[in-house]
């Protein structure tokens, strides 16, 4: 099948270089689809590249993650596009035109071989590091983590004295031993043909209501990925955990999760057993609404008993902060509905993150809609990774996520639907076809085609013409998106010419010959 | 021309003056017709070729081009027919064939049409009479609803010329069970088919004492008044087109306008009526008659008249087109609102370029209407 594939000239476009976004162009890429991963941030890797450790398994994020950079660096079906954005979409499923701004990085891909010097000397340490969810500071020229990939600096233009202060400032450009700076780089508009269309843009955005409402404007309470970073050796603190307020080792910590999904649970857990691991005098609590009935959890669970974390059955009521000592006093509902405290040096919420801001433009681009909380519109429960627009698909932004395990999923899926609609076994539909010389341009198959299959193309016609000497005869001419043709025939019905038919052309001549006889 | 002449016969005329290559629509992009008739001379079989097909049978290279007058258009019927009764058939049908199939049908003796299943009442026809009119495939067109998209209205036109006809003291019979005249079958080579509805229309306008048959379409003129004829020996029927007709009826004084119409209108004469039968002047002079009407000749009109690019329902392709492109041009420039022509199949083939679907159509003709010469005397007359 896959040498079969790799014969056409299917592609698919994925928004967001996630991890699903990585897997499903992984995937696809293998099936034989020229593949274009677009990532808005330099490097590919998404969300999961900020974790630690995963759950269950305790496996190192990046240990999981950097065969997948390898594999998608080697892979000459995927075209991989960081620091870009899809500015315009037309078309429709089988037959998109995709226009792709990559904004300049001011550093040169083949060039740079990321020894740092540049990011050595650059003067500008002004910037939260985004990557440190705001606990560290970066550069002006950077790279967010040794391993990323690109392994390519880029230059934050924003900032940048160079772009900022009257050229001032060259001093990367003039150390760089390989004279990679190049700060005259243009954005460059690419277009790219593809039949389908991957979001797997995932989600990053918290929920600024719920957090105050527990307390997050308190110094020393924490989003689930900001004491994540903390928890990371590559992290702001090199892996030390320390309370933001005072910079010491928190005596205690409590991981607060906001509600019951499991992907909350999980991690509460799993930070839990992580802070034990490193400092086991460090007192840890999870307050949690139930426990987590899960098999695949259960010697998870077992582990962080016998590590000491404490369990706390309830729920969160509110968070109030002692001003002296940074203290933070945590009210909870338990079981029995009666309100009990426990006061804790730090605390970590684990909220629902939502998807990013930045979705409206990209909704509005491919002609979706956005629900309230900002997530795409899908199609309808029994197609949960469809959009209302045929051939552009949602993966990874399940109401469960921030769970690979769920991400994972949809990519199998997505990877198994765009097969079967783009690229079918081929002996299952027979395909209609044109036969050019005989078709007048008149649309009325294009009208037909219960599937959108058909497109008109406007050629000039080299014609010896016929009477009024000048006029060159624009025309058009049927064409069939093999991956969007059901082999239905209404087309061959309707075309005045019988410039259509429908069918495998040499069996048709067999037959035909055969009839003839 | 008598049905005994053979293509030999009729092409032996020719001295290869080149000047029909000339005037060939199709000259660029096929044999044309002095090689053909030279391959003829030369005792080639050409019966294998595909250009005898492509021929629009036009004559344009005949009419006024030939020196010798040679018919070129017989020449190419009389080659079809030889070719399909030794098995060549190197053509293309369009429309999956469905107007041919259904002449064949109704060439079938048990079959009988019902055309007068519509028919409405104000248009009053008699069962036996001295005039009779003759519908054709209109009425088929109409209810097979197969062109309703183009904006054609092929079901008004025969109610609408007995309506006219009405006007003016005619009540014409129209046979229930008449036949197609058999015009597409005869020229696609299948000289049987036409026979049977030769030899049954014949019988069928005897037995209702008829005299004189009129006819609206251009194909059926020429066929009823030439090729029957050929093939039925007691066809002795007067035919005359009802633009003739109107245009006598304007000489004696009796076909009055009572209202202005005022409209650019600009006539395309089709192959069959202008240089097969030569007539021009009636439907001008019918026109003319029009108070308010004004009438544009397009560059090339009368004998010059090019084709709309497809005959009988063969070979429609890029050059069809382009020659469709170039009549809807000339229409166009014209300024004319409406383009008339006496011929439904002109009329479906400009309106088939017309209606092109999709928004992104390279050629633009929606500024002409085409409508054929009944409808536009019936609008005047405020039918």
């Amino acid at each position: 099948m896959a040498s079969r594939l790799n014969e056409s000239n299917n592609a698919v476009l994925v928004i967001g270089g996630g991890i699903a976004g990585i897997q499903s162009s992984l995937d696809l890429a293998k099936l034989g689809f020229k593949t274009y991963l677009v990532e808005k941030r330099p490097n590919v890797g998404g969300g999961m590249t900020q974790l630690d450790k995963l759950y269950p398994t305790m496996e190192d994020s990046l240990y999981y993650l950097t065969p997948l950079f390898g594999d998608l660096l080697e892979n000459p079906n995927i075209e991989l596009l960081t620091y870009s954005e899809v500015t315009n979409v037309t078309g429709s499923a089988g037959n998109f035109q995709i226009t792709i701004l990559k904004r300049p990085r001011f550093v040169e891909g083949a060039k740079c071989d990321a020894c740092d010097t540049c990011a050595t000397v650059c003067p500008m340490v002004t910037v939260d590091n985004d990557f440190n969810v705001g606990l560290g500071r970066r550069k002006a020229v950077y790279t967010p983590f040794t391993q990323a990939v690109p392994k390519t600096y880029v230059i934050d233009k924003d900032i940048c004295l160079y772009f900022n202060a009257n050229k001032m400032c060259k001093s990367c450009q003039i150390l760089c031993p390989k004279g990679a700076i190049d700060f005259d780089q243009k954005p460059v508009e690419t277009q790219v043909d593809v039949n389908a269309i991957i979001i797997a843009t995932g989600v990053s955005r918290h929920d600024d209501t719920i957090l105050s409402k527990f307390g997050y404007d308190f110094e020393n309470i924490l989003t689930a990925l900001e004491f994540e970073r903390i928890l990371t050796p590559n992290g702001p603190t090199e892996g030390q955990i320390v309370r933001i307020s005072d910079r010491q080792t928190p005596e205690s910590i409590a991981f607060i999760t906001l509600d019951s999904s499991t992907s909350q649970k999980a991690g509460a857990i799993k930070q839990a057993i992580r802070v034990k691991e490193k400092n086991p005098n460090i007192e840890c609590f999870v307050l949690m609404n139930g426990t987590l009935e899960n098999e695949v959890f259960a010697k998870f669970i077992q582990r962080s008993i016998e590590d000491g974390v404490s369990y706390i059955d309830g729920s969160i009521s509110a968070v109030e902060e002692d001003p002296d000592s940074k203290d933070l006093v945590i009210q909870y509902e338990d079981k029995t509905k009666e309100t009990n405290e426990i006061k804790v040096n730090t605390a970590v919420l684990f909220d629902k993150l939502l998807p990013s801001e930045d979705m409206t433009q990209l909704a509005s681009v491919l002609g979706l809609k956005l629900n309230k909380k900002g997530f795409f519109v899908k199609k309808s429960k029994s197609e949960p990774l469809e959009t209302k627009n045929p051939g552009i698909f949602v993966i990874g932004d399940d109401l469960q996520q921030e769970s690979i395990i769920a991400a994972m999923t949809d990519v199998n899926a997505v990877v198994s639907k765009i097969v079967s609609q783009f690229a079918p076994p081929e002996l299952w539909t027979p395909k209609a076809f044109v036969e050019t010389e005989y078709c007048i341009g008149c649309g009325y198959c294009r009208e037909a085609c219960p599937f959108y299959a058909i497109s008109l193309q406007v050629v000039e016609l080299e014609l010896p013409v016929v009477e009024v000497v000048g006029i060159s005869l624009k025309t058009r001419k049927a064409q069939v998106h093999e991956s969007l043709c059901r082999g239905c025939g209404i087309c061959v019905s309707e075309c005045p010419v019988q410039a259509i038919r429908y069918g495998d052309p040499e069996t048709l001549e067999q037959v035909i010959s055969a009839l003839t006889e | 021309m008598q049905k005994s002449m053979t293509a030999e016969d009729i092409v032996d005329y020719c001295y290869q003056c080149g000047k029909c290559s000339g005037k060939c629509p199709l000259g660029h992009v096929m044999k044309s017709p002095r090689v053909l008739i030279q391959e003829i001379l030369l005792g080639e079989d050409v019966a294998n070729s595909k250009d005898i097909w492509r021929c629009l049978t036009c004559n344009e290279c005949t009419v006024p081009e030939c020196p010798m007058s040679i018919n070129f258009a017989e020449f190419i019927r009389t080659v079809r027919t030889n070719a399909v009764r030794e098995g060549y058939l190197n053509f293309r049908e369009t429309h999956h064939e469905i107007f041919k199939t259904a002449t064949r049908l109704m060439a079938n003796p048990d079959i009988t049409p019902n055309k007068l299943l519509n028919w409405p009442e104000d248009a009053k026809i008699s069962k036996e009479g001295e005039t009779a009119l003759f519908v054709g495939c209109l009425e088929f067109f109409d209810n097979v609803s197969y062109f309703d998209d183009m904006g054609t209205n092929y079901g008004s036109i025969s109610p609408d010329a007995v309506r006219i006809l009405n006007e003016l003291g005619e009540i014409p019979v129209v046979l229930e069970d008449e036949k197609c005249c058999g015009h597409d079958v005869l020229w696609s080579g299948d000289e049987e088919t036409f026979q049977k509805l030769a030899e049954y229309n014949t019988v069928a306008f005897k037995k209702a004492n008829v005299k004189r048959i009129v006819t609206t379409c251009a194909e059926c003129y020429r066929t009823l008044a030439i090729d029957y004829p050929n093939y039925v020996p007691d066809f002795d029927f007067e035919i005359i087109h009802l633009s003739e007709f109107l245009a006598k009826k304007i000489d004696e004084g009796q076909l009055e306008f009572p209202r202005h119409f005022n409209r650019v209108v600009t006539y395309h004469d089709p192959c069959r009526l202008g240089r097969h039968m030569g007539v021009y002047d009636a439907p001008r002079k019918v026109m003319e008659h029009i108070p308010g009407l004004t009438l544009q000749e397009m560059k090339k009109s009368k004998e010059k008249a090019l084709c709309c690019g497809v005959s009988s329902w063969l070979n429609c392709d890029d050059y069809a087109k382009a020659i469709r492109v170039d009549r809807l041009t000339d229409a166009q420039n014209t300024g004319a609102q409406i383009l008339v022509n006496t011929c439904p199949k002109c009329e479906m083939h400009f309106n088939c370029l017309k209606c092109e679907k999709g928004e992104d159509k390279p050629l633009d003709f929606t500024k002409i209407e085409v409508m054929d010469f009944v409808t536009l005397v019936a609008k005047a007359l405020g039918f």
